[in-house]
């Protein structure tokens, strides 16, 4: 039982960490500042006629425009992520070439084309799509993009429902006009200088939101903190049933144990002996539970990608990626499930036998 | 006695070694695939894992604002108060938008 429980208290912190590990690896890669226009609190599209005076702010290096949204497939009853990007631009041929195996680039800007994830390609095979799909756009008319690639599998946890293509494709499916984009980019050369430039566009345009990459960090800290989120539920419901374990053997010696001290202590055995017998003994079950515990734990997270658990964190939707989670082995999570573990059967198991091992042995016979 | 205790050091000695030899192995199996990953986030410069995509607010996080879940619809705020999970009947506990009528 301690084994199980050690088990599922590891598992749920392995994953925690893991998703953790992935996205602080790529936090860096995020642009600084993101501005989004609220109307009557929602978020709306925001007008390009703002591009002129978000460069003009001394600070600000470049400013990109960005055109992406969700398209919902009713017959799968998924939501994709289309993000448009400027085909001509020579950064996005050469991130396409890295990121994409066989990528066809003559075939993506000749014709309305597109590069999926690959939970993307499994969902439009399932729903017999082979090189192509039928957008409906915003005005109900089909506008067919073929496929020009997918997305190398390493990267799956992060485009798995991803659909990038030309931008004006976007804005057709979307329905957004060519002056307007779903929000901005800016990029900022010196760091210390966000707070100035955030104050700016806030006087400049009152009714934005700007999010920084620090207030991303934070976010993500927040929701894999103990503080907070399905972690917290997850593991105070496994410490609750470690504890009532350990309240149950603390609780009191069984009538056997007693009996097993009473004869010890009738042969001679000093109270010291005895709990320097029962401190070995505890201490080797307990060492022993935790790591069989952190062996099946790694096996069930790193190798066989968390079956039940995943699902947990998966939620409901339908488009999932596969769940290979990048191997972290932080010896902080392994420090808690230790000091979690042991030292506290431990003392579960050693203040109770030194209260019987204090009495005569008769006494405790009786 | 003897034999049985040195059965169960090599027994735990050996479990030791397999965590070892585990860990040996996940590290040597699963490869470091940081740089790409990295480059695809500064390619398409969102955030979040796609994880999870049953919503806007869910699949981007850290784009979610505190309107985020009233825009899809003002009955889905019940699911954040515990109204709903104690809502025995609309006479007894009434939710604040029964209230508010």
């Amino acid at each position: 039982m301690l084994c199980f429980i050690t088990f599922l208290i590891a598992s749920v912190l392995f994953i925690a960490h893991s998703i953790k590990y992935e996205l602080s690896l790529t936090i860096d890669a995020l642009p600084e500042l993101t501005l989004q226009n609220l109307q009557a609190g929602r978020h709306q599209n925001i007008s390009l006629e703002h591009l002129d005076a978000l460069l003009d702010i001394h600070g600000v290096s470049k400013v990109i425009p960005r055109v992406w949204g969700f398209y919902y497939f009713d017959n799968a009853g998924v939501n994709f992520s289309v993000m448009g990007i400027d085909a001509f631009d020579h950064q996005s041929k050469e991130h396409l070439e890295k990121l994409v195996a066989q990528f066809d680039f003559e075939r993506f800007v000749s014709t309305p084309s597109m590069v999926v994830g690959e939970g993307v390609l499994r969902v439009l095979k399932e729903n017999y799509y082979k090189d192509y799909f039928n957008f409906i756009t915003h005005e109900g008319r089909f506008e067919k993009v073929s496929l020009a690639g997918v997305f190398d599998a390493k990267t799956s946890l992060e485009s798995n429902d991803m659909i990038f293509m030309p931008q004006k494709n976007v804005r057709t499916i979307l329905g957004m006009r060519d002056d307007e984009a779903t929000d901005i980019l800016l990029r900022v050369a010196n760091k210390d200088e966000i707070p100035t430039i955030l104050g700016k566009i806030k006087a400049l345009y009152p009714s934005s939101r700007i999010i920084t990459k620090e207030a991303m960090r934070v976010s993500y800290q927040s929701l894999f903190d103990y503080k907070s989120g399905v972690f917290l539920a997850l593991f105070l419901a496994s410490l609750v049933t470690f504890l009532l374990i350990v309240f149950d053997r603390a609780s009191g010696l069984s009538s056997e144990e007693k009996r097993e001290v009473g004869i010890l202590k009738a042969v001679g055995w000093q109270t010291n002996d005895i709990l320097r017998e029962k401190f070995y003994e505890a201490g080797i079950i307990s060492l022993g539970a935790f790591v069989c515990a952190i062996i099946l734990a790694l096996f069930f997270v790193y190798t066989l990608q968390a079956p039940l658990l995943r699902d947990i964190f998966t939620g409901y939707s339908i488009l999932k990626p596969t769940f290979a989670l990048p191997f972290v082995l932080d010896t902080q999570t392994l420090c808690v499930i230790f000091f979690l573990s042991v030292p506290i059967y431990i003392a579960a198991i050693l203040v109770p036998s030194w209260k019987i091992a204090t009495l005569d042995a008769d006494e405790v016979m009786r | 006695m003897i034999k049985r205790s040195t059965y169960f050091i090599t027994a735990f000695v050996s479990l030791i070694a397999l965590a070892g030899f585990q860990i040996t192995l996940l590290k040597k199996t699963h490869a470091d695939h940081a740089p790409i990953k990295r480059a695809f986030v500064a390619f398409s410069s969102l955030p979040d894992l796609a994880i999870a995509n049953e919503a806007l607010f869910v699949r981007f996080r850290s784009y979610a604002d505190t309107f985020s879940l009233f825009s899809n619809g003002p009955e889905l705020l019940e699911f954040a108060p515990s109204t709903f999970t104690y809502h025995h009947g609309h006479t007894h506990n009434p939710s604040r938008i029964e209230r508010a009528r």
